[in-house]
């Protein structure tokens, strides 16, 4: 177990620092730098401001020292835009919005989906399983950026049940709308999936000695089919993971949270490498640990995978 | 004693291509600690008499006539009253033990559910109890092995845990389809020997379903050949091995190597077997059958007694006057 | 930003589909063929796909207005007048800047399928080279390239696409060469799986036996071997393409004005929904939604054509 560990670590590294090598080469060889403003400063100030945040150096020593301080301190740089603050700062500050609809919408996004593909597939050919089938053919062509438009239109508009946008420090009533346009598409994948699976394992011989051994068909459902069943969905959280962590930033745009997303689209524009950078090695990071907590779980889950 | 009692059973699938008539009226008594031979092709229906006997027909399948068991009536019993006869009273081996045995959880766990659902045994109780099975099995060092998973075990020894495990709550009648057809021929022995004990050690009936005529020999007293699902003949094994009644009968264990004979050609029987879905008026062996006229195409044989305890379905049998 | 576009199925379907068997009978490709026009939502979907293309190709001649004309009789009141008419030729109204909708969403349209359709072909190239080449060669050569893959996989590539629009500069073709570049990787593990499955039958062992190198045998043998699954699965990479492209023009990080797509269309109308002009928002989603649909729907008529066992 370790030693698999061990093996997935010295993957998942390597892979972390070509992330950030890339990107830091990429914003080098940008055309454009970031002091590139509509006046343009005098050579001398320039060759300063260059100077301060270490833009003179040859590319090599800047990414050295670049990977050092993420690596050491834990530390992205200053802002370039957000001239008093440091790329740190703003993690801080959008970062747990974005975590607190984010982990709504990832467990919003399993239980539900799980569920319903669990009831379509006990309930084969009936209603809820037709239901299952369409609400999932239909979010498929529902990605959040075209949900939370009409979600707003809806809720906040005509219902004014919903506040459109803002955060308020995570009020109840300000996270729903943006968790719904978030976990759909999600939910209806991870539903359909779990059916089909779900299907597929209540079909197996192995089910069928479970029902000539007189068990009721909900300990077959919840102890023999639900483990199988289960496994594509656990490879499927990876990608979920990543889909979830890269639609956050329409959510941040179009909801005005206030969370990283915001602050990425913004610095996009704005050619704020730092920060950039910075979010990127960030959603970088977290993919890469949440894909070997996945790998672990599969592994533990299914007794044929050798470690 | 008349343990299971089956007649005129019918089953049928519907399928996107029409009704598919797996079963035609077939008629079957298992007594109680006897073991029964049902021996046919593959297609001749006799897996699915099984699955019906234990309520476990795929979804589109149709079950009508009688099945009873120690004189209940299983054909449409609700699932709840039918899990308490499965395992209990009627267990059942399935063909294939690679795919039997759920792959996800200990042999421990798979076996132990069944004592303490059915017998409310604690946990310490069923895995002793479980342990004893598999040691009567022949599962070498049972006892570390059972918390193993299904596959750190070899065929062979799958299928005798799936042996041990039905036998679990010691149940009256053991169904056992097509026991060593997946497994290597050096294991199949072995795979009999064992089941040929389980009547005597258990007092269990048993039947025996395969298409393989030659391991009927021996470990069973009666046997039922059917083709195109329907019975063509049934009686003892000694006698209906000694002068076969129905052809079909006659050309099946023509197509067993036998060490007890000179001619040591084996005869094929000539032809397919027919397709379920547009079954002859007739006989449905006709088509393939030596000795068939006009009326074998077009009335179907009526099963008659032919002499102590055996029956032929066939308008000319073989060894008499018909 | 990517939910399930293809289940399980479609990767086993995909892996299993193997090269077209030309022997005896009716080809695969005409069985295939057969399957598919008995589908009627696949083939109900072709019919729109059809029309959209026709719409993008030939909508132009109706407007009565062109994409970037500024109708200043509109400009000020444009939720009171600016609604849907044919009586001064704004057939789906005008945008906040008294732009002609319709033009609009002629030019839109045409962006998203042009992305979709362009991106699905630069990932089907470098994916299927890619594939075939790590299969064919195997060993340490294979190891290395799909570590690679693996790497590349576990990157959130929006990001990545985000970063290399804004040092690149925003433009469409970036757009192309970006959604292109990133998503290929899928298309090469199933194109190496795939030759993996190829390179061993009976006509490459007879092409390597009698010297043909194997930069010729990958282009000549394997390749054309791979077309069927490749093109099911790119059919099924045109809306996710759409969608990418979407994605990032309804940030404001893709297409730039005067140019449009979908995405920016629909972020238009989203951002002015409050004001009532709701034509702007539900014009552009539904040629989206219906755009999806029908690739959607075609794609899975392909598989299931290509497929049938497991219906």
């Amino acid at each position: 177990m370790i030693y698999y560990v061990a093996r997935r670590l010295a993957v998942a590294v390597p892979t972390l620092l070509i992330l950030i090598i890339v990107s830091y080469v990429l914003m080098y060889a940008a055309p454009g730098g970031p002091f590139d403003t509509e006046r343009t400063l005098p050579p001398e100030v320039m060759a300063n401001l260059q100077h301060k945040y270490g833009l003179d150096q040859p590319l090599v020593v800047q990414i050295w020292r670049y990977v050092v301080s993420i690596v050491t301190e834990f530390d992205f740089g200053p802002s370039f835009q957000y001239t008093d603050q440091t790329v740190n700062d703003i993690i801080r500050q959008g970062f747990p919005v974005t975590l607190t609809y984010g982990a709504w919408s990832f467990l919003v996004a399993v239980l539900a989906g799980v569920s319903l593909g669990i009831a379509a597939a006990v309930c084969h050919n009936t209603f809820l399983d037709y239901l299952c089938v369409g609400v999932s053919v239909g979010a498929q062509v529902l990605p959040n950026f075209v949900l939370a438009p009409v979600l707003t239109l809806v809720f906040t508009l005509w219902l004014a049940w919903l506040p459109g946008g803002g955060w308020q420090g995570g009020h109840w009533p300000y996270v729903v709308l943006p968790v719904i346009a978030l976990s759909t598409s999600f939910m209806a994948s991870i539903a359909r999936m779990t059916r089909s699976s779900m299907l597929e394992a209540l079909n197996a011989d192995f089910i069928r000695t479970a029902r000539a051994k007189g068990l009721p068909m909900r300990r077959i459902v919840i102890r023999h089919a639900l483990k199988p069943a289960m496994l594509p969905v656990i490879s499927y959280l990876g990608p979920t993971f990543v889909g979830m962590i890269t639609g956050s930033v329409v959510i941040d745009v179009f909801f005005a949270t206030g969370g990283i997303g915001q602050f990425f689209v913004n610095s996009a524009l704005n050619r704020d490498y730092p920060v950039i950078m910075g979010i990127t090695i960030l959603a970088g990071a977290l993919t890469i640990a949440f894909n070997l907590v996945v790998d672990l779980l599969y592994a533990w889950l299914d007794p044929r995978i050798r470690y | 004693m008349t343990l299971l009692q089956v007649r005129d059973l019918r089953v049928s699938f519907q399928t996107g291509d029409g009704t598919v008539d797996a079963v035609n009226g077939v008629d079957l008594a298992v007594p109680a600690g006897q073991a029964i031979a049902v021996v046919g092709e593959s297609g001749s229906g006799k897996s699915q008499i099984m699955l019906a006997v234990m309520g476990l027909l795929a979804r589109n399948g149709t079950a009508s006539g009688s099945i009873r068991f120690d004189g209940t009536e299983l054909l449409g019993l609700d699932e709840r009253a039918f899990n308490r006869i499965r395992a209990r009273e009627i267990a059942m081996i399935f063909q294939d033990p690679m795919t039997a045995l759920n792959p996800y959880m200990r042999i421990s766990h798979q076996m132990t559910e069944v004592l303490t659902l059915h017998k409310g045994m604690s946990h310490g109780a069923a895995l002793g109890e479980a342990v004893r099975l598999l040691d009567a099995m022949e599962v070498p060092e049972a006892r570390t092995r059972i918390t193993m998973y299904p596959h750190e075990f070899s065929g062979g020894m799958r299928q005798r845990v799936l042996i041990a495990m039905a036998l679990l709550c010691r149940p009256r009648l053991l169904i056992a389809d097509e026991p060593t057809t997946a497994l290597d021929a050096t294991v199949r022995g072995q795979i009999m020997r064992l089941l040929g004990n389980v009547k005597s050690a258990f007092d269990t009936a048993v039947i025996l379903v395969t298409h393989d005529a030659g391991i009927v020999a021996g470990h069973c007293d009666e046997m039922v050949v059917l083709y195109g699902g329907q019975v063509m003949e049934s009686g003892p094994v000694a006698e209906t091995f000694a002068a076969p009644l129905h052809p079909y009968t006659r050309g099946l264990l023509d197509a067993v190597p036998r060490l007890d004979r000179d001619d040591e050609r084996l005869r094929a029987i000539p032809g397919d077997p027919p397709g379920m879905q547009h079954l002859p008026g007739g006989c449905p062996f006709a088509a393939r059958c030596p000795r068939a006229d006009e009326r074998c195409h077009h009335v179907r044989p009526p099963g008659v007694s032919h002499g102590p305890g055996r029956r032929v379905a066939c308008h000319w049998p073989l060894g008499g006057a018909g | 930003m990517s939910p399930l576009l293809f289940g399980r199925r479609t990767i086993r379907a995909l892996t299993t589909t193997g090269a077209p068997d030309t022997s005896g009978g009716r080809s695969l490709w005409q069985d295939a063929r057969g399957r598919f026009v008995c589908n009627r939502a696949a083939m109900a979907s072709l019919a729109i796909l059809c029309v959209l293309v026709l719409f993008v190709l030939f909508g132009d001649f109706l407007a009565a207005w062109s994409n970037e004309e500024i109708d200043w009789a509109m400009l000020g009141n444009v939720a009171e007048e600016g609604g849907p008419s044919f009586a001064n030729g704004h057939y789906f109204g005008v945008d906040e800047l008294g732009r002609d909708l319709y033009a609009r969403t002629v030019q839109g349209t045409g962006i998203s399928l042009m992305v979709g359709v362009l991106g699905a072909l630069v990932s089907m190239v470098v994916g299927t080279l890619y594939g075939a080449v790590a299969g064919y060669l195997g060993g340490a050569v294979d190891n290395v390239m799909m570590r690679i893959v693996d790497v590349l996989m576990a990157i959130p590539y929006m990001f990545v696409l985000i970063v290399f629009m804004v040092v690149f500069g925003r433009s469409i073709l970036m757009l192309f060469v970006g959604i292109g570049l990133i998503s290929w990787l899928d298309m090469a593990r199933i194109a190496r799986g795939q030759t993996l499955s190829i390179k061993n039958r009976d006509f490459v062992e007879a092409a390597v036996a009698i010297g043909v190198r194997p930069g010729r045998i990958i282009l000549r043998h394997i390749i054309p071997n791979l077309l069927g699954v490749v093109v099911v699965y790119a059919t099924l990479l045109v809306p996710s393409m759409i969608i990418y492209e979407s994605f990032i023009s309804f940030l404001g990080l893709g297409v730039q004005e005067p140019d449009t797509s979908l995405g920016a269309l629909i972020s238009d109308g989203a951002s002015q929904m409050q004001y009532g002009t709701l034509w702007q928002l539900l014009f552009p989603l539904s040629f989206f939604v219906t755009t999806l649909f029908a690739f959607f729907f075609v794609g899975d008529g392909l598989r299931d054509a290509l497929d049938p066992r497991d219906r």
